[in-house]
């Protein structure tokens, strides 16, 4: 699994099974179903678990789409 | 970073009140029940306790500290000094350590204090109280930490009403030359964040005469300025920065081994929050003290609360621990305690 497949797998995996295959590169984060501040926490974690990148309040609010938020991550790291 | 190490100064005793009225956030109106299902799961929090608008801060604090003398048979006239942490005072002025020194019928000679910390209002006060104690070689004192937080948010906030809660907590501190109980201290402040928790009105820069003063900038989209304000995500995201690497530090700097860890205990903001730095930490689950689920985040008191609602963990035993307080300010500060025989109380209800 490349970079980018691994990045969705992890997002997909902080939603509840039935809504994860709706979930794609292009889908905008805050129209996902069941979106919610509390949401934003879970994914927070999984990701700095992951990456070991903490996400800010400005982080979530310049992205639209997931492939955005893999784009962020992407350039922290570097 | 600020570092201090003590090594003559002991927690006696610790005593906690909570109001009587509960909140339930199964029950909380204007929520779907997902909503309510997603904020019990992920925040760990399922009931709080909540202060009708007459009791205050020094209300909870009296009574808790009033608890402590008895329990552990200090005389009012030994406490040679009180310090009373808040952020939700009676009055802008006088403090809160000023007006209860009399209702506590402690001696003229009492040196008393405030300090205006919320979620490391235990970790500051006790670096507070120990330096003080040990260069005044005073021998006995209380902190009182204690806040009525939920005073201070609107009722229709649906991000804070379901997390904070309100209690007021009393330690009794001695110094004593003759004992020896190493204690380590790392505090940190990052001002530049500090409108990441704020309640704008009410100082100075904002002062509200009579009919309010609304027509100040704002610059959050939901924030009210006569009430809390908190950025979630920001203080997410300094939790998951600052707090392990401070903790990891001063474990670094005074050799302290994990293994010999018996109990740590954080500030109760959310269950996955704390979950998380303790992963970091590599801390395991039944190391890690909580309250969150019947009490919530009582800012100023969750550590002490925690303390008090794992009184039988900690009650008469020979304890090392690691604290960690951390929000607003942004503030953060970590202590090695070692809590040796302490007399720690059950949570008491307040009697109106």
């Amino acid at each position: 699994m490349g970079p980018e497949a691994d990045f969705l797998a992890l997002i997909q995996q902080q939603f509840p099974e039935e809504i994860r295959h709706n979930i794609s590169f292009n889908s905008k984060i805050r129209e996902l179903k069941g979106w919610s501040s509390l949401q934003a926490l879970i994914i927070t974690v999984a990701i700095d678990e992951k990456y070991g990148i903490p996400l800010s309040d400005e982080d979530f609010r310049s992205v639209t789409t997931i492939h955005d938020l893999f784009t962020t991550i992407q350039n922290k790291i570097k | 970073m600020a570092s201090l190490s003590f090594e003559h100064c002991i927690i006696k005793g610790i005593s906690t009140v909570v109001p009587r009225q509960i909140e339930m956030n199964a029950s909380l109106e204007g929520f779907t029940e997902e909503e309510k299902r997603a904020i019990i799961q992920t925040t760990g929090i399922e009931k709080r306790r909540i202060a009708p608008a007459h009791i205050t801060s020094s209300d909870l604090g009296v009574c808790a500290a009033k608890h402590l003398m008895e329990s552990i048979g200090w005389e009012k006239s030994d406490i040679e000094i009180l310090v009373f942490v808040t952020q939700t005072p009676d009055y802008l002025i006088p403090a809160n350590s000023m007006h209860i020194q009399h209702r506590l019928g402690l001696s003229e000679n009492t040196l008393c204090l405030d300090i205006n910390q919320g979620c490391a209002a235990f970790v500051y006060g006790l670096s507070v109280m120990y330096g003080m104690m040990t260069s005044g070689k005073l021998n006995k004192g209380i902190l009182i930490t204690s806040d009525t937080i939920t005073h201070t948010i609107h009722p229709k906030d649906k991000s804070l009403r379901p997390i904070f809660a309100d209690a007021g907590s009393a330690i009794a501190i001695e110094y004593n030359h003759s004992v020896k109980s190493p204690s380590y201290f790392e505090l940190k402040v990052d001002g530049s964040r500090f409108d990441k928790i704020i309640l704008r009105n009410g100082g100075f820069r904002n002062f509200v005469i009579k009919n309010g003063n609304e027509n100040i900038s704002i610059p959050h989209q939901n924030e009210i300025a006569s009430c809390l304000y908190m950025n979630g995500q920001d203080i997410f995201h300094f939790g998951l920065r600052e707090i392990a690497p401070q903790i990891q530090e001063l474990m670094n700097k005074h050799a302290i081994d994990s293994d010999s860890i018996n109990y740590w205990i954080f500030h109760q903001a959310n269950k996955l929050l704390n979950d998380t730095i303790a992963r970091k930490l590599q801390i395991p689950e039944n190391k890690l003290l909580y309250s969150l689920q019947e009490y919530g985040n009582t800012s100023c008191a969750t550590i002490p609360v925690t303390l008090s609602n794992n009184y039988e963990l900690i009650n008469g035993k020979e304890l090392k621990t690691i604290v960690s307080g951390f929000g607003v300010g942004l503030s953060w500060g970590t202590a090695y305690l070692e809590l040796n025989n302490i007399n720690c109380q059950p949570i008491i209800t307040y009697e109106d």
